[in-house]
């Protein structure tokens, strides 16, 4: 039969574990279990910006690549839910679980039209990072410059007082080193690839997440109909969830990595958020999760808050399960 | 890669019959990817390149840059700069023309272009050096080779443009061009010397100034100090971004006008109108070379490049040296901001796949750009100075300018053999 | 007609470009001493800025002032000029309406997929077809080249900056005027 060589267009740098511990392995596996007749080849540098990756797949500018829902906002209300607070701690258990939830709940309302939906998942939770003062209830975060990822959490930390910071990360980590923004909001890993670690003086690690990121892979719609039906299928076997699982992995490695170059960092204090600013916490999210459940309707989920419910109540009783 | 070689054959040649270089690159990206990808992703491409050129927050850097440097063109900071430099340096030997280079190294401290300094700076030094009977290729000289340095010492549009494309941290490129940028300064006041001690009649002796009025213009300079205080203590005290850098200077510009009422509601509406359209000539060649890169990403031109570069057995040294004189060529022939959108996106991943620093590699880029400025035949700022003295026969202007290119050369070899020169300052500045 | 249509886009861009420069102004000020931040002062410089650059592209195709190589002054002939002012007219026509037709698409799935911006939540297909419909003015533009006389060649940049300078065809020297006493 005929090859298909699909072409990668990578907005992460070659060295970034999503490319290394994720991405080549899953190419590699593709090429396995088709026998060859489908590669995929790393294009030099990415196709298009980092924000219009969808678009590029879609149109077939490239075949593969690696999306965050949150760069278009508004686009994939569904897959917001992947953005949430209190998604979970373990990523190699709810990355899987979220993949597996969209598939069952959004997929048929067809968020992704247009791209062949590899994987969908949620990636790591996100903490808490000031320079001078420790943030351990609502009451401390009012007035604090932090830097925001993205629209929720924009309404998250204007729902509890701070003020956010909408930068890009070098242009945060200028300002941090200044002094002149308070913290970020950031996942472990972040912290550590942005080089914050030595910057700050305290972290909030806040159980469950204060908030995560939609990650998705999409390949090209015409360039997956090229390709053989079974080996589709051998394809998709290895992705689903098996990818989400791998992406997830990924992070959590990546998460502990940075936890531990984190608490080895004298001038970083290290602090869990207690059980009382928790439920603060999850008292203030609640208004920005029914505008989440709003929009998702409007795009035909019939009840959103049912199925984050018990997305949460599975990822809780999977992580007890693992311990 | 015989296709991405055609397209290079195809747009030198419609770049030659003066087609608009963005035009030419555009539409040789456009072909060349339709041809290599399919025509519809071609297309969608040109629409999604030409939207996310502009609608992206850190190209505000550029037009703000350039309104910064046109509003402080408008308030007579570079006849303030001239007079300082001249009153401390006049006397001396060349004096007036070592005043010239200090001025422009000054002037260059707040504005990010080349061609706007070397028109500022030529308004006010010619009729000066003109008055005490320098010869006119000293005079041209080092006015157009001083103006070079507008794009090396911060701000610079070009270092922006190349932090753009490469994404190297413009505040970093910012720091590595200052010591190079002083280095351009003494070696161009080597070349002063040179001249007038070849002939000494190139530079009669001027009067000399008395302290009194060494101190009195000393004082005409703070609305250029101010600025470029700002601007720089902004950056490096995090008060604002290298991004927003841009826009806060030129706001200060345009407040120092409006204290020295220099600036009526018409004028401002020129500088502005102005400023707007070379930044859309700026953007539609940015975005015409990003067509071009879009193509060169599939047409394995990278690959062929660094297996050929690794395979030939050159050393990385060897590499740079060639690259350099790839660059010096192109310079002759070229404007400056053309051949690095059209060049940079092929050199850079095999410069950074040697294992040269970016910051560096910017910088040795920007530096052999000016010297690109002054070479014949197609150099900028020699025509510039052509329209300021149209009396003054091109080949004195050349031959003027020849000591002032070798010292450049000598520039290019420091930068490039030490790139401690460069890097010292941002390894100081951000760890 | 055009002068019109030229004055008002003129105007337009130049007050975006203030408008630019505004922004960073307040955002870093409101950061700095007001703990107030311009919300959504990225999301509007980034219109604001495409704006301003597409509202002259029009302008600067109709006078010829985008950059060109003046190399080969040696080898001008009728013949060549006349190559020339067809393959800019038509290149340069066909690449805009390319541009303008495929932003018009890209301005269509916004609309769809009711693309806004982060913060202030601004839809983004009324600017992507403004876009459209500007880039779809300069193919015009350099179409309009193809029937015009006096093309303009040369470094049209520098002589509008020289000219703000107040350096005439004379210069600074006053060349001209010393030969005719
Ligand atoms: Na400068
Ligand atoms: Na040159």
């Amino acid at each position: 039969a005929e090859t298909v060589t699909m072409k990668y267009s990578s907005w992460l740098p070659d060295q970034h574990h999503v490319n290394q511990r994720v991405m080549y392995p899953w190419f590699a596996e593709i090429e396995k279990v088709t026998e060859g007749r489908v590669k995929v080849e790393v294009l030099p540098k990415m196709v298009g910006t980092a924000l219009s990756q969808f678009d590029v797949v879609r149109d077939g500018l490239a075949d593969v690549s690696f999306i965050v829902a949150g760069y278009t906002p508004g686009r994939f209300p569904l897959a917001e839910m992947a953005e949430l607070s209190f998604l979970g701690n373990d990523a190699r258990i709810f990355a899987p679980i979220f993949n597996r939830y969209y598939r069952e709940h959004m997929e048929p309302l067809n968020e992704f039209e247009g791209v062949e939906l590899m994987t969908i998942m949620s990636n790591a939770p996100g903490n808490v990072l000031t320079l001078k003062k420790p943030v351990r209830s609502i009451e401390d975060f009012k007035g604090l410059k932090l830097r925001s990822t993205g629209p929720y959490t924009t309404a998250l930390l204007n729902a509890v007082g701070a003020i956010p910071i909408l930068k890009s990360s070098a242009e945060t980590f200028e300002m941090l080193t200044a002094g002149t923004i308070d913290g970020s909001l950031a996942q472990r890993e972040t912290a550590k690839n942005m080089n914050m670690i030595d910057l700050m003086g305290h972290a909030t690690l806040v159980p469950g997440g204060l908030f995560s990121s939609a990650l998705a892979v999409i390949v090209n719609p015409s360039t997956w109909a090229k390709i053989s039906a079974e080996d589709r299928e051998a394809i998709n076997a290895v992705s689903h969830e098996a990818l989400a699982l791998s992406m997830g992995t990924s992070f959590y490695i990546a998460d502990a990595d940075s936890e531990e170059t984190m608490r080895a960092t004298p001038t970083l204090k290290v602090e869990t958020a207690s059980d009382a600013f928790v439920a603060e916490l999850k008292e203030v999210v609640k208004p920005l999760e029914a505008d989440w459940a709003e929009r998702a309707k409007a795009k035909g989920l019939a009840d959103p808050l049912a199925v984050l419910a018990a997305f949460r109540a599975e990822v809780t009783a999977a992580e007890q399960a693992a311990k | 890669m015989t296709v991405a070689i055609v397209g290079f054959l195809a747009s030198f040649v419609l770049i030659f019959l003066r087609v608009p270089i963005a035009i030419a690159m555009g539409v040789v990206g456009f072909f060349g990817f339709g041809y290599l990808v399919s025509w519809k992703a071609a297309s969608t491409m040109v629409a999604l390149v030409s939207r996310d050129s502009t609608m992206t927050y850190g190209m505000v850097v550029i037009p703000l840059f350039i309104l910064m440097g046109n509003l402080v063109a408008g308030t007579g900071v570079s006849k303030e700069l001239y007079r300082a430099a001249q009153a401390f340096l006049g006397h001396r030997r060349g004096g007036l023309a070592t005043a010239t280079v200090m001025a422009s190294g000054g002037f260059a401290s707040i504005c990010g272009s080349s061609v706007a300094t070397v028109v500022t700076m030529g308004k006010v030094a010619m009729p000066s050096m003109r008055q005490y009977g320098y010869h006119d290729g000293l005079s041209t000289a080092s006015i157009a080779a001083g103006a070079t340095l507008g794009i090396l010492i911060p701000p610079s549009v070009l270092m922006v443009v190349y932090g753009i494309i490469t994404e190297t941290h413009i505040g970093k490129l910012y720091a590595a061009g200052f010591i190079p940028g002083m280095i351009g300064i003494l070696l161009y006041m080597v070349a002063v010397r040179w001249t007038v001690w070849r002939n000494p009649d190139a530079a009669p002796p001027a009067a000399r100034a008395p302290w009194r009025d060494r101190i009195q213009a000393l004082g005409g300079v703070w609305a250029a100090l101010l600025l470029f205080v700002v601007v720089i203590g902004g950056i490096y005290s995090g008060f604002f971004t290298a991004t927003e850098a841009a826009g806060f200077g030129a706001f200060g510009a345009f407040v120092i006008a409006l204290v020295r009422r220099q600036l009526t509601l018409h004028k401002l509406y020129d500088i502005l109108l102005d400023s707007a359209r070379t930044s859309a000539v700026l953007f539609a060649l940015i975005i015409g070379a990003a067509l071009f890169t879009e193509f060169l990403n599939y047409s394995g031109a990278h690959n062929a490049l660094l297996d050929f570069v690794t395979g030939s057995g050159f050393s990385p040294t060897a590499v740079i040296v060639v690259i350099c004189i790839i660059y010096i060529i192109l310079g002759m022939l070229m404007e400056s901001m053309s051949m690095i959108l059209l060049t940079v996106p092929l050199f850079f991943p095999v410069v950074i796949g040697l294992g040269f620093d970016p910051v560096w590699f910017g910088v040795l880029l920007v530096v052999l750009c000016e010297l690109g400025l002054i070479t014949p035949p197609v150099g900028i700022n020699l025509f510039v100075m052509r329209s300021v003295a149209p009396d003054v026969p091109i080949l004195s202007i050349i031959k003027g300018v020849i000591p002032f290119i070798s010292v450049d050369v000598i520039r290019v070899a420091i930068i490039a053999a030490f790139p401690a020169v460069s890097l010292y300052l941002p390894n100081l500045l951000f760890g | 007609m055009f002068k019109k249509i030229e004055t008002l886009t003129g105007i337009a861009a130049s007050f975006l470009l203030f408008l630019l420069m505004v922004i960073t102004f307040i955002d870093v000020i409101g950061r700095n001493f007001l703990n107030r931040p311009l919300p959504g002062g990225s999301e509007l410089t980034e219109i604001v800025l495409a704006g301003s650059i597409f509202f002259l592209l029009p302008s600067v195709a109709f006078r010829g002032d985008h950059i060109v190589v003046d190399l080969i002054d040696v080898i001008r002939t009728p013949l060549l000029d006349f190559i020339r002012k067809l393959l800019v007219g038509i290149l340069g026509g066909a690449l805009f309406a390319l541009i303008a037709w495929r932003l018009w698409i890209l301005g269509g799935m916004a609309l769809g997929y009711a693309d806004r911006t982060p913060t202030l939540g601004i839809p983004l297909a009324p600017v992507i077809f403004a876009m459209s419909i500007l880039a779809g003015i300069t193919a015009l533009c350099f179409v309009a080249l193809l029937f015009r006389r006096d093309i303009h060649i040369g470094n049209a940049e520098l002589e509008r900056m020289l000219e703000a300078e107040g350096i005439g065809a004379d210069g600074v020297t006053g060349a001209k005027s010393e030969k005719e006493h």
